[in-house]
């Protein structure tokens, strides 16, 4: 009975680690600027409005219930999605952001492609052809990409 | 300055009006918090840290619920109203925000209207419950003044430099409106001119410094009135000093004079640990009002959507030295304005407060808190309270 319950936790620890996919960044094909990890929690904590070139950045996020939002709040800001959330709840009621968009795989790819000054972030396995790979989040260690 | 809020109406009214007419993108949110709670203590309702003013469980005093639109005019210049409505005052909405905002570059901004005033470090998000990890944000410090939001003019501005962040705010407003709402019903009038206020936050990775300081010209003629009641002005009269004393005893401790706010302190933040510590220090200066002292200090761990704050604030005025009470050399005036201080100045309390969020549902938030403490006038006191943080 034991080993049948062993095997189920390791299927349990599989299955677990599995859903949490390798992230890439990405931004638009036209945007040169250059990136470090710190300045990618800086436009995600809205620290910094704008990337090097001087252009104001549009964020973009995955579902926020999917694993792979909730990999990316961890990963690059060291929250829950929730603590995330309520983050940007202080952001929106001092008047200083939007509300937080969301966008699945596919809209996500075809909004960077489109927004000259928009960054989001996929999974490494999902479609990222038309946008700059600026950086990918592997096991919680981003790995900033040079161009 | 007097201009300013009427002009700020003025500009709420045409630039809706503005906005039905070019379509413009309206975003709308509300935030809201229901708490009940009790306080007591060695004496019954002690009254004190500004909380449950009635006897037994309370569900009105911190529960609110707000609303806020955005209006985008263009890339660059939109309109945010905000309207809270606090159970303490009826549920009776009030305009809390109202200010154009000029986007001069990504990092800079204009704010013109009704603003926040950066009193203490989060003296803008403190009734949006779910933007914190408190029950309530620490009352020794955020005790909930009428002049948080102000008419003026805000300059906000941020860089980024490597691992270094700053983010600094400049504010020239005014402030005219009533005070003192829990002690006298319609509370008494107060104006505070060309309030300047400069505050500022410096970051290095996990770490945050934040400061900030704000100074006005109090025009408090009411509530001198209210201090220096008609028994006060009795007692002066028959105290035996000479004229120009007793004018000059009605000019030092009056309230028509400079008020500072300042603010310092800092939060650390690691993996699963925040630390944070903040320290105030205001008054009306050279008056009968003696400066306020205020400190926090705050531990927080996460356990994934479990956060658990330990914290413990205190709050403290010197009721004997009173800055104007300084320059009173009479004997007699001395004693009217030693009582007079001990029936305006708080002597201050302490208390430890144990704190629980837990993010049960998108975007709500349930909150519980247990505070046991003591104060300098009403002896030892505790309570709790339990409630739900939301927006939406």
């Amino acid at each position: 009975m034991y080993s049948k319950l062993l095997r189920f936790v390791i299927l349990l620890m599989i299955s677990w680690s599995s859903a949490a996919a390798d992230l890439v960044f990405v931004v638009n094909s036209n945007n040169k600027s250059e990136f470090t990890q710190a300045q990618l929690m800086q436009l995600y904590l809205r620290k910094a409005e704008s990337f090097s070139d001087g252009v104001a950045a549009n964020l973009y996020h995955l579902p926020r219930n999917s694993a792979e939002h909730q990999q990316f709040c961890m990963g690059i800001l060291n929250l829950t999605a929730n603590q995330y959330q309520s983050f940007w709840s202080r952001l929106l009621f001092t008047g200083n952001v939007s509300a937080m968009e969301h966008r699945d795989n596919s809209q996500m790819l075809l909004q960077i492609q489109s927004d000259k000054a928009g960054i989001g972030y996929l999974p490494l396995s999902a479609d990222h052809a038309g946008v700059r790979a600026v950086a990918i989040l592997r096991d919680r260690q981003l790995e900033i990409l040079v161009p | 300055m007097k201009f300013v809020s009427h002009v700020t109406y003025c500009l709420s009214a045409s630039l809706a009006l503005f906005a039905a007419f070019a379509n413009a993108e309206v975003e709308l949110h509300g935030f809201g918090s229901i708490r009940v709670g009790e306080i007591s203590g060695t004496i019954e309702n002690p009254n004190i840290v500004d909380l449950y003013q009635e006897n037994g469980l309370n569900w009105r005093d911190e529960s609110l619920f707000g609303l806020q639109s955005n209006v985008d005019l263009s890339e660059d210049l939109s309109f945010n109203t905000q309207l809270i409505g606090k159970g303490i005052n009826d549920f009776d909405p009030e305009v809390t925000l109202a200010f154009a905002r000029y986007q001069i570059s990504p990092d800079q901004q204009l704010r013109f209207g009704r603003v926040s005033m950066p009193l203490f470090s989060q003296t803008d998000v403190q009734y949006v419950g779910y933007a914190h990890d408190y029950a309530r944000l620490p009352k020794a410090t955020y005790w909930r003044f009428e002049f948080e939001t102000v008419d003026g003019l805000s300059y906000e501005a941020k860089h980024a430099l490597g691992d270094f962040t700053a983010r600094y705010t400049l504010i020239w407003a005014e402030f005219r409106g009533d005070v003192f709402k829990n002690v006298v019903p319609d509370g008494v009038e107060i104006e505070l001119q060309d309030m300047r206020s400069l505050s500022f936050a410096l970051g290095y990775q996990n770490v945050e410094l934040f400061a900030g300081v704000t100074d006005a010209n109090t025009k408090g003629k009411n509530i001198d009135d209210f201090v220096f009641s008609p028994g006060v002005r009795f007692a002066v009269a028959n105290s035996g000093a000479d004229l120009l004393s007793q004018q000059s005893f009605f000019q030092e401790l009056s309230v028509s004079k400079d008020a500072s706010y300042k603010f310092w302190g800092s939060r650390w933040r690691h993996e699963d640990w925040k630390i944070e510590y903040e320290r105030a220090i205001y008054g009306i200066l050279n008056s009968i009002d003696a400066l306020t002292y205020t400190q926090y200090f705050a531990i927080s761990r996460r356990f994934d959507d479990y956060i658990f704050t330990i914290h413990r604030e205190q709050y403290r005025q010197n009721q004997a030295s009173p800055a104007g009470l300084a320059t009173i050399t009479n004997n007699s005036l001395l004693k009217i304005a030693q009582q007079l201080s001990i029936g305006i100045n708080e002597p201050g309390y302490a208390m430890n407060v144990l704190s629980m969020r837990y993010d049960f549902a998108a975007n709500m938030a349930l909150k519980a808190d247990y505070f046991r403490g003591g104060s300098y006038s009403h002896g030892r006191f505790n309570g709790f309270s339990l409630g739900v943080d939301f927006v939406f």
